[in-house]
């Protein structure tokens, strides 16, 4: 039977988190909890002995001493956060001790989360999977580290698009935008707080949208045009569909998405508001 | 937590504030309402760590200063691929990502909300030093007896400043 330490500094008078969250007995496991520890002066010792330790520790030091002392046998360690761990790299010791962080924070999770993963952990090979760059999909929301480098461009330059494309002589002060008979275009630009009539700063945001959408042939051709700029960061990304797909995680990419890195990536006009508008209701979707 | 500024938030409100200075401040006010409390304790905790805050005030405060910018979408502009934008896009699509930005989220209010919450801590600590006369050494049993309401006052104004910071956005919001 393998054992499971949780063991959590943040405890304060009541139970913290961690300790409340995790599943009060799961199937061929001994749990071990470690509760009530204000702080982490006295980290118990034996937690070194377990198969597998969850850890909400405040001192790096106490952690990676931990870490240094586990060994023999397929040691997993898992360090956990009140604010997540995201951005944390996961590691195999030297001895071969796993030794993963938990991207969201501990609050989050229910005790139904925590079963499902230390079942999906133990299996062969999974644990060091994940620590050497392989995230199964069923683990990806608690050990993928979500670096979203390409999505939040794409949405800021598809913000940027639908706003160009809002009539002049139509703003918001003379009666509405160009919604260009698409209800897509219309609840995007609205979705991306376009006019907020209570917003602080509505007038401002009015004049850089009659200056997103002037006359002079730009920025609107701007944002139409492939071979002007306004594209150019992203078409210029060595393998730009492999990198959106990789950060939308395991699901499919959606057709409109497909569509739009077609059209940058091989330079094509961009001229339908209304697919570039699902695109940012779908982005919108993953990424808020 | 690759952003400079989640990174800056982390290491002051999470680890100092949260589960450092606030839990000294909370064990002090409650061994203030201990019948004998150890002295020794008390002097340790009125010299070396009562005054910290002093020191760590200004950083909370710039922390909170350059929230704003730091969690703007505009930020995205200092980094590839958008710093490759060319300086047509750069002239007006920054200040617009950031002005829908502001108008999707309260994120001004919230930051005010920190402020003032970093105001109200900052009156309790002055408050405190006022009634220990100026002096953060004083371990006179009585003085501090009547300084009771103004500890558990700056206790709960931290717990106030720490939720606040806590509540700001754990990522740059985009959409």
């Amino acid at each position: 039977m393998l054992t499971i330490a949780i063991f959590d500094h943040d405890t304060g008078a009541e139970l913290g988190d961690l300790v409340k969250n995790f599943p009060p007995e799961l199937d061929g496991f001994s749990i071990f909890r470690q509760t009530r520890r204000k702080d982490e002066k006295s980290v118990p010792d034996h937690l070194k002995d377990h198969d597998i330790v969850i850890g909400h520790f405040l001192s790096d030091a106490n952690w990676e001493n931990l870490v240094r002392k586990s060994k023999g046998g397929q040691k997993l360690r898992i360090r956990t956060s009140t604010c997540g761990r995201s951005g944390e790299k996961h590691t195999v010791t030297a001895l071969g001790v796993v030794v993963l962080n938990l991207c969201p924070k501990h609050d989050d999770l229910t005790p139904a989360d925590w079963e499902g993963i230390i079942v999906a952990l133990v299996k062969n090979g999974v644990a060091k999977g994940i620590a050497e760059g392989t995230v199964p999909p069923a683990l990806a929301k608690y050990f993928a580290d979500r670096q979203h480098d390409v999505l939040p461009s794409l949405a800021v330059l598809c913000q940027g698009y639908l706003i160009a494309h809002i009539s002049p002589k139509d703003t918001p002060d003379g009666g509405g935008v160009w919604y260009g008979g698409s209800s897509a275009v219309k609840d995007a630009v609205q979705k991306m707080g376009w006019p907020d009539p209570s917003g602080e700063d509505r007038q401002l945001l009015i004049e850089q949208g009659k200056m997103a959408a002037s006359n002079r042939a730009e920025p609107r051709e701007l944002v139409r045009n492939p071979a002007g700029e306004y594209w150019k960061p992203l078409a210029g990304l060595v393998d730009l569909e492999g990198q959106i797909s990789r950060e939308w995680d395991s699901e499919a990419v959606s057709e409109d998405v497909k569509w739009l890195l077609t059209r940058i990536a091989e330079n094509e006009s961009i001229d339908a508001p209304e697919r570039v508008a699902q695109v940012y209701l779908d982005l919108r979707e993953k990424l808020s | 937590m690759n952003n400079p500024w989640q990174r800056r938030r982390s290491v002051l409100n999470h680890d100092w504030l949260k589960n450092g200075y606030m839990k000294g401040v909370d064990a002090f006010v409650s061994r203030l309402g201990r019948q004998s409390p150890v002295q020794l304790r008390i002097q340790e905790f009125l010299i070396s760590d009562f005054p910290v805050w002093r020191r760590r005030q200004p950083k909370l405060q710039a922390l909170l200063a350059d929230a704003v910018d730091a969690l703007s979408p505009r930020s995205l502009f200092d980094l590839p691929p958008l710093s490759l934008c060319g300086p047509e896009t750069l002239a007006w699509l920054p200040n617009l990502a950031h002005s829908l930005w502001l108008a999707r989220y309260p994120i001004k209010e919230q930051v005010e909300n920190s402020q003032r919450a970093l105001k109200r801590a900052d009156a309790a600590y002055n408050h405190i030093v006022k009634g220990l006369n100026g002096s953060t050494a004083s371990t006179d049993p009585t003085r501090l007896r009547e300084c009771e309401p103004l500890f558990r006052e700056f206790s709960k104004a931290l717990h106030a400043l720490s939720a606040a910071i806590s509540a700001l956005p754990k990522k740059v919001m985009v959409v």
